[in-house]
């Protein structure tokens, strides 16, 4: 196989286009705020937001609304949901997520189960379509990465303190509860922005494995986080590609490559290490 | 040592949360500008809770705080306060630099990043806790007793000049503690009030100028000679305590 068959024959076509435009965005930007949910241990609330989205997705496409706006509002809600039920200690964080998780996904399914035909559409909700992107959706896409690199930008050290030592904002009288429902409603915003790429799903790897992958070799937030987004876009690009070439299922490609990273890293970081203590 | 005002005014306070609305009541004292102060009182007497009433973490429902004779509420960058080692995750993705460089927070303020002025306050901080030379260590890498030493640069680099320190000797070894101590005594030089949580009563009876032991009340607030009484240490710990062996006391069953 040439470079060309290889590389360029496939952009030829337009929703390989699309679709590697949506790759770079959604693995840029959960690159990013990816970083926080692994700093802060928000994996669990992650996974959970994302299925949590299900009956916002099901519903509009029930009644023909927006997929996108019928997510965002599921999401949303719920993470606010979650912050509220957990600010001051009320419930532990743990427990409000899977309170909140596992009833708004029976919701979802609900929803799902009074619609009499098998739907392609929402099977693409769960498990993605990246080559299916439309024009609209990449506006949407990086629209709602906009808002949250620029968000994550302009209360960044904010952001990063908070996460550190909520405590000290207390002390400081800075309002660290708003910004932890900041940080909540971003990482709500993009996982359902990254929906189409990865589905519900397999969502959590696009927030939690280009930062896992990241922090290993990095000490400061913020080369955490230029890395991550690298290798977000990175696994995003090959996957799809391999998605191509071996004619297998874009989101799972994508994700499995940004795990193949993951271990290959680990394994290097782990022989240096060996190599150095010896 | 000890300046003409003080630094620290304490009338009257009470203060608690939602389970407990009285973790501390009635408690009333004042320090004096650069003097240490050993805050003493079994598990649960409201060492935690007077603390975070003094810095502002909780609300106290009675009574005033003032600081350099300015109320608590307003002066509040004045009081920095170094929570205990094990409140934070050590692996966090941060230098030293960018942790003391937290506590400009406030005075970088909103949608600005830090100056000349924050990286100078920073590198002061660094260097008073004897720390300038590691600034750009990753904190994973840290000891016990850097971390600590951390933590105070930190409230210093906030321009705080009186300092809580929660337990900063419990769970770390003998050279943290030394190394802990040695940036007290510097501070005290340099005026800096602190007042300390401890569980150790020999290292309170033989560091400090004065003690405050508490039990929800104040018990006893003086020298070393006027706190350590078998009749103060009874009232304070109960049962807990009270052996009287060589001179020091020991606290049976603490923890």
């Amino acid at each position: 196989m040439d470079l060309y068959t290889l590389l360029i024959e496939p952009m030829t076509y337009q929703f390989m286009q699309r679709g590697l435009l949506a790759a770079l965005l959604v693995g840029g930007v959960s690159g990013v705020i990816g970083c926080f949910v692994v700093v802060r241990g928000l994996s669990f609330f992650g996974d959970a937001l994302a299925h949590s989205i299900l009956p916002g997705v099901s519903l509009a496409y029930i009644v023909g609304a927006d997929l996108f706006v019928g997510g965002l509002i599921a999401g949303v809600g719920s993470a606010l949901g979650i912050g509220l039920l957990t600010s001051r200690g009320r419930l532990s964080e743990d427990t409000a997520i899977g309170v909140v998780f596992a009833g708004m996904f029976a919701l979802g399914i609900l929803i799902i189960s009074t619609v009499r035909s098998y739907s392609v559409d929402l099977s693409h909700i769960l498990f993605g379509h990246i080559l299916g992107v439309q024009d609209g959706d990449l506006l949407t896409m990086a629209l709602s990465g906009a808002v949250v690199l620029i968000a994550v930008f302009l209360f960044y050290k904010e952001l990063v303190a908070q996460s550190f030592d909520p405590g000290l904002l207390r002390a400081l009288r800075l309002p660290g509860e708003a910004l932890r429902l900041l940080l909540l409603v971003l990482i709500a915003l993009t996982i359902v922005a990254s929906l189409q790429t990865v589905g519900i799903a397999l969502m959590l790897a696009l927030l939690v494995t280009p930062a896992a992958t990241a922090r290993i070799f990095t000490h400061r937030m913020i080369t955490m986080i230029l890395a991550s987004s690298v290798l977000g876009m990175v696994s995003g690009v090959i996957g799809l590609y391999l998605s191509w070439h071996l004619n297998v299922a874009s989101g799972a490609a994508v994700v499995l490559t940004s795990t193949a990273i993951f271990i290959l890293v680990f394994s290097v970081n782990r022989l240096t290490t060996l190599v150095r203590m010896r | 040592m000890g300046g003409t005002s003080p630094a620290l005014v304490v009338r009257s306070i009470s203060a608690g949360y939602s389970t407990v609305p009285r973790a501390i009541e009635d408690i009333s004292f004042s320090v004096n500008i650069g003097e240490r102060i050993a805050v003493l009182g079994p598990n649960g007497a409201g060492k935690s809770t007077l603390f975070k009433a003094i810095v502002g973490l909780i609300d106290f429902n009675t009574g005033e705080i003032s600081i350099h004779e300015r109320d608590c509420r307003t002066s509040h960058a004045l009081v920095g306060y170094v929570p205990q080692q094990n409140r934070v995750d050590w692996d966090f993705p941060a230098t030293v630099r960018d942790v003391v460089m937290m506590g400009r927070l406030r005075k970088i303020g909103w949608f600005h990043h830090p100056g000349r002025r924050d990286r100078a306050a920073v590198d002061a901080a660094l260097s008073r806790v004897g720390m300038a030379d590691k600034g750009k260590r990753g904190i994973i890498d840290l000891s016990g007793g850097e971390r600590q030493r951390v933590f105070i640069a930190r409230a210093l680099a906030q321009e705080a000049d009186v300092l809580l320190l929660d337990e900063p000797f419990s769970a770390v070894d003998a050279t943290a503690e030394r190394e802990i101590l040695d940036v007290l005594d510097r501070l005290r030089e340099q005026q800096v009030t602190t007042l300390i949580a401890t569980h150790d009563l020999n290292l309170a009876s033989t560091r400090f100028d004065r003690i405050l032991l508490i039990r929800r009340h104040l018990v006893a607030f003086g020298t070393v000679r006027e706190v350590f009484t078998a009749e103060n240490f009874a009232r304070a710990y109960g049962k807990q305590v009270g052996v009287f062996q060589d001179g020091a006391f020991f606290v049976i069953d603490e923890h």
